[in-house]
């Protein structure tokens, strides 16, 4: 455990309020200071990613969020420091095209699939009051 | 005509070219036996018209002496790939009825090179899932049995339904996807054999993404060689995919060999973990064995970042998924659900709520929350960078070694409904992940059986590029382990 870096990490984490030992058989138990998520944050989380939920539904997931997110929480104890993020895999430069129209006209195509299409338009619930 | 169902693809190619038999015959068979085995929930849509037409066109180009490389053989197309006017839903409700006007890239080569599809294949939503319990269809039955039981078993998953339809001689090869071992493990719950190639060798255009800098297609068959042959026909470059690999698709099949002197197997320390059955640790050191009799040495290689692959993954992989996922949004496509009088805000919510499953929207909050302000750096960037040293130890094992062997799945199939907890269930993949985050060829091979009857699989990891290697490993331990075994049939 890098403590210096595990340190620092919970300290940009305000919420850190439990410890958590994970029963997987298979994997070290983790037991270090770990932050949770509050039922108002999963509400807000679940706001951003535009998925409805009940009351009961959150009470149901901020546990299993919580279990998930202590065990990602071992990446603490890595020792990063230098290390450049993985943004690509097999390395490669991204290849540029000729900036030239190659594709279109399918506009019956493109709306094929649509649960409401109007006057050649996706239609949606009124925007604009 | 059941006989015919139970050839490879190499027997029915040559046994086709040859004139033995027609590429209808093959299609009818298969047609049959797909019609037959819907107790097991392997297909979501059957296709039969597809596969004689294309069993038509091979008998006509056979006759004017130009069948393609996969004339005459039909195959199960995994629900990820879209198919033209072919329901093509993800194993999900979001996507329920959405019939492509496009065909993805690597079933489009797969139809150039004379493969009909016989349907397509159910999976976990979304490909996110290791059981296929997941999928809006209901759970694919894996066609084996424990010993003296009626106890319905996973196929593994994501890739379930390809698995299933492979081992139960429903489809002679299938296509699969994997982003974490989705093709893997569901091969070696089920004694077949499955390849992930290199990240960017099949096209990523028209396979509904989940993890886009894992994803990556490939073949799952009977044997090594089949998987070959379809490998060859699946992969390509293609300027439609920015991550697509320009580099000209060698010759596996021609090249394949169960020769191995002179290459060195690396057999990570890191691997040995505790509560892994005796039988699969058993297997492991005969698949040492089976290599060393094949004239490879075995060398102790250490990857330190072992342990921490699985977290690593939790959080790229749900990351990426929550961005790719939010275009399903009830505006252009699938699922739209709109509450009385509610504004778009609201159609979105609901639409969401609807028609994503339990998992999918855990692994959407997960990679919400770990993209949102405040946590994106200690999260996905150091995530990233835990990426990065695992990519690492990789590099340098294959200073010391030509290819890596391990378990492919830390158990046997286990039964459907056996694990309730989502971190239970994320380990299955402990073995697997690794060699996805590192974006390197790998493969699991059936080695035998263990003591309730059910198949196990060993997994090959190759460097970069180097598929060669792994397939022949994998031919070595094939030939060696004589693996024979078959499911009852009970459906």
């Amino acid at each position: 455990m890098h403590r210096e870096e595990s340190d620092r990490l919970t300290a940009d984490f305000p919420l850190c309020v439990a410890c958590v030992g994970l029963p997987l058989s298979g994997l070290a138990a983790i037991r270090r200071p770990i932050m949770s998520v509050t039922n108002e944050q999963a509400r807000h989380i679940a706001r951003l990613a535009r998925i409805a939920m009940s009351d009961e539904e959150l009470e149901r997931l901020v546990p299993e969020l919580n279990n998930i997110l202590d065990w990602v929480e071992q990446l603490s104890e890595v020792n990063t420091d230098g290390v450049e993020p993985l943004t690509a895999v097999i390395d490669q430069k991204l290849r540029l095209r000729d900036d030239v129209v190659n594709d279109g006209g399918i506009r019956d195509e493109v709306l094929l699939n649509a649960p409401e299409a109007q006057h050649g338009f996706f239609a949606v619930p009124k925007v604009i009051e | 005509m059941s006989e015919l169902t139970a050839k490879t693809i190499a027997e029915l190619r040559d046994g086709y070219r040859s004139g033995e038999f027609s590429a209808r015959e093959v299609a009818e068979a298969y047609n049959g036996a797909v019609a037959a085995a819907r107790a097991l929930n392997a297909y979501t849509v059957e296709t039969p018209e597809d596969a004689l037409a294309a069993a038509d066109a091979a008998d006509s180009a056979r006759r004017s002496g130009q069948p393609g490389s996969l004339a005459g053989i039909p195959l199960g197309i995994k629900d990820l790939f879209a198919t033209r006017g072919v329901d093509s839903t993800a194993g999900s409700r979001i996507l329920k009825g959405f019939k492509p006007p496009y065909e993805s890239t690597v079933t489009a080569n797969l139809r150039k090179a004379g493969a009909g599809m016989l349907g397509k294949l159910n999976m976990d939503e979304f490909a996110m899932g290791s059981s296929n319990e997941t999928s809006a269809y209901g759970p694919v039955l894996s066609p084996w049995r424990r010993k003296g039981s009626n106890v319905g078993l996973t196929p593994g998953g994501s890739s379930g339904g390809s698995s299933a339809s492979v081992a139960a001689n429903i489809a002679a090869g299938a296509t699969g996807t994997d982003t974490g071992g989705s093709i893997r493990q569901p091969a070696a719950f089920t004694g077949i054999c499955g390849i992930k190639p290199t990240y960017g060798r099949c096209s990523r255009w028209g396979v509904v993404a989940f993890a886009s800098s894992l994803d990556q297609a490939g073949p799952m068959a009977k044997t090594v060689r089949d998987c070959a042959i379809l490998l060859e026909a699946m992969a390509g470059f293609d300027p439609k995919d920015s991550t697509s690999l320009d580099l000209p698709v060698p010759q596996w099949e021609a090249n394949l060999s169960s020769d191995l002197r002179g290459k060195r197997v690396g057999i990570p320390r890191e691997y040995r973990i505790d509560g892994v059955p005796g039988d699969i640790n058993a297997l492991w050191d005969r698949g040492i064995e089976w290599l060393k009799d094949a004239g490879a040495t075995p060398v102790e290689i250490s990857l330190p970042h072992t342990k921490y692959a699985l977290p690593t993954y939790y959080i790229i992989a749900p990351a990426e998924a929550s961005s790719n996922l939010a275009r399903y949004d009830g505006v252009r496509y699938g699922l739209r659900e709109t509450p009385d009088g509610g504004n778009l805000d609201a159609m979105y919510s609901a639409t969401r709520a609807d028609g994503f499953g339990a998992e999918v929207k855990r692994r959407i909050m997960i990679g919400t929350y770990v993209l949102s302000a405040g946590f994106y750096d200690a999260y996905f960037t150091k995530a990233q960078k835990v990426r990065a040293l695992i990519k690492d130890d990789f590099r340098k094992a294959f200073e010391q070694c030509d290819v890596i062997l391990t378990p492919t799945a830390p158990s046997a199939a286990f039964g459907i409904g056996e694990t309730t907890d989502p971190l239970a269930m994320y380990l299955n993949d402990v073995f697997a992940v690794p060699a996805s985050l590192a974006g390197l060829p790998a493969m699991s091979v059936p080695g035998g059986l263990d003591q309730q009857g059910l198949p196990l699989g060993l997994h090959l990891i190759g460097n970069e590029f180097d598929e060669q290697t792994v397939l022949n490993a994998g031919l070595a331990i094939e030939e060696r382990a004589g693996f024979a075994a078959k499911p009852d049939k009970w459906w």
